[in-house]
């Protein structure tokens, strides 16, 4: 590891700035990869004090030579790419159909009382005891997946946005009201911007759930992806395969939550936090 | 003083009548009601200036709000040109007294916001609201957002996007209350001046008797909570001369009689000269 090495030396020289962001940088590198390097020490020391096979308990170099070889094969990216593409329009359809059902909610707040219960009632049925009708509506496949990830990112970007909305000073709507909108033109104008930071605390909390749907739905009603993978590898005594396959949907996560949806929601709930403030 | 060009000159704006309002508020834990306003019973003809002067908590901004057609009264009618007011329209804009601009539009977005539903295209509507601000004398704040405004630039941002909106009727609440003295004189003759051209009716709240003196065809001064009408003022001076210097003696005049009233409206127990020294 370089990362630990460099961290600890003196921070000297010229271009403080920019030494300080590569300093900084490094450091949250280093902090991110010593529980990894933690619990591949873990993983090994287990396996050579268990002693199990590598079929019951795979090693992490036998992993590691795993993976080489998906990724020689192509399967490993081709995996990827079909789950990532498929939690992207599940998470999008859930969004798409969650805010404007948010939305028409909040204008008819006596509806939505009632409504309610029922949200709560569906919300409690995970989305892996849909699959066998979705299949049997749908066939195996795409559609099947989809329908699973939307279903489970749909209730927190529902939830989020209404409590989002119910956020919003009343004085921005009747501002928007007198200034001549209709119901459609406050939606727009005032409800949709405004509870931007719900939405966006409910795509990320959605995301996450329909990422694990996601692996579960392909386990049962796919030919391809990340999910197929693990489950499929198991059944043909490639257990190696198995753990390849959870060790890229763990990382695959860390990557997208980082790279994407944290920056996102930091930004969003920080501008939004300091406009709330005046107005 | 800069030229505004679309702020030509318009039909009459609306007459007003106000029925026997009463207002209570239920409050939310205990339900009990608390009568913040009324009986009042006002007439506004077409195209007048109204004063509206009180004690703090008497229910000026209710009142407000009944007319804007954004607070159902308990009891009593509102009507503009006859027809009756169920809800709130363009036809009455409101310069609220906690601005409530929207925070995620930039300033010109928000003083734009009145001509684009008016059905504008961005480009006229920018152009409108870029006007209002030079008139409200911050031309150069239109791309900041109003949490990077003082409370007194995001007033005047307030009344320049009700303004832009060119309502029949304007009721503005205390809307240079947080402005310095020198921008509130500015602000003040544009308004008149503005008011003379577009022939809008005003219905305007404020705490200053100079301030009522100096804009208002007619000042109502209401009672202590829960407000009624206490007394009513006809101010007679050409508007166009109550700016000079000259009739300064005849304004403060107006204000003093104001005052004398406004003092008898102070609830007793507490009676303070300081708060209406405007
Ligand atoms: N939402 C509310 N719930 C309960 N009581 C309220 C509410 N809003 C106002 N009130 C009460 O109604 C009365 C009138 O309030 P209002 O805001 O209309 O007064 P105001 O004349 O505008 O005062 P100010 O000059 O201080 O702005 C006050 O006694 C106030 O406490
Ligand atoms: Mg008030």
């Amino acid at each position: 590891m370089v990362g630990l090495d460099t961290a600890t030396l003196p921070r000297v020289g010229a271009g403080r700035s920019r030494s300080a962001w590569f300093w900084a940088r490094a450091s949250s590198l280093v902090k991110l990869t010593v529980p990894f390097v933690f619990l591949v020490a873990v993983w090994q020391m287990s396996a050579l004090v268990l002693g199990l096979s590598n079929y019951l308990y795979p090693r992490p170099a036998l992993v590691l030579r795993t993976f080489g070889v998906l990724v020689a094969h192509g399967v490993l990216l081709s995996y990827t790419e079909t789950s990532m593409w498929r939690w992207f329009v599940g998470v999008g359809v859930g969004t798409g159909v969650a805010i404007p059902v948010a939305l028409a909610l909040s204008f008819y707040r006596p509806f939505a009382r009632m409504m309610f219960p029922l949200i709560n009632f569906f919300t409690a049925i995970v989305e892996l005891a849909w699959i066998p009708l979705f299949v049997l509506w749908f066939g195996y496949g795409f559609k099947v997946i989809v329908l699973s990830i939307a279903y489970v990112t749909f209730f927190p970007v529902l939830a989020n946005t209404m409590s989002g909305i119910g956020q919003i000073p009343k004085a921005s709507v009747q501002a928007a009201q007198t200034l001549g909108a209709n119901r459609w033109q406050v939606a727009l104008h005032v409800l949709l911007p405004g509870s931007l930071p719900g939405s966006v605390t409910g795509v990320r909390t959605g995301a996450g759930y329909g990422f694990r749907s996601l692996i579960g739905a392909e386990m049962i009603a796919a030919q391809s992806g990340l999910g197929y993978m693990i489950f499929e590898s198991r059944a043909n005594q490639l257990t190696q395969r198995t753990v390849a396959g959870m060790i890229t949907i763990g990382v695959l996560w860390l990557l997208v939550d980082r790279l994407y949806l944290r920056p996102i929601e930091k930004a969003t709930v920080e501008r939004w936090g300091l406009l709330r403030r005046a107005r | 003083m800069p030229v505004v060009g679309s702020v030509a000159a318009k039909p009459a704006g609306g007459s007003l009548e106000v029925n026997d309002v009463c207002h209570e508020y239920v409050r939310a834990g205990d339900k009990t009601a608390v009568i913040a306003l009324g009986p009042v019973s006002l007439q506004v003809s077409a195209g007048e200036f109204l004063c509206l002067l009180g004690p703090s908590g008497c229910g000026k901004s209710t009142l407000l709000m009944i007319i804007a057609g954004l607070l159902p009264p308990t009891r009593g009618t509102v009507a503009v040109d006859a027809v009756p007011v169920t809800g709130p329209s363009r036809e009455r804009g409101v310069v609220f007294q906690d601005y409530a601009l929207l925070p995620w539009k930039t300033v010109r977005s928000n003083v734009a916001l009145g001509p684009r539903l008016a059905g504008a295209s961005r480009r006229e509507a920018n152009q409108i609201a870029d006007e209002y601000l030079e008139l409200v004398g911050m031309p150069q704040a239109g791309d900041r957002y109003p949490h990077e405004l003082s409370g007194g630039m995001r007033q005047r941002a307030a009344v320049a996007r009700t303004l832009a909106a060119k309502p029949k009727v304007l009721l503005m609440d205390e809307p240079f209350a947080a402005v310095d003295a020198q921008t509130r004189g500015v602000l003040q003759e544009e308004l008149v001046g503005i008011w003379a051209r577009t022939a809008q009716t005003v219905v305007f709240v404020t705490h200053s008797v100079e301030e009522a003196a100096l804009l208002a065809d007619r000042v109502v001064v209401m009672s202590s909570a829960p407000g009624r009408v206490q007394e009513e003022f006809p101010v007679t001076l050409p508007h166009q001369v109550r700016f000079s210097r000259e009739s300064a003696p005849r304004v403060a005049e107006v204000a003093a009689s104001l005052l004398a009233s406004v003092r008898v409206a102070q609830p007793r127990q507490s009676r303070q000269v300081a708060s209406w020294s405007g």
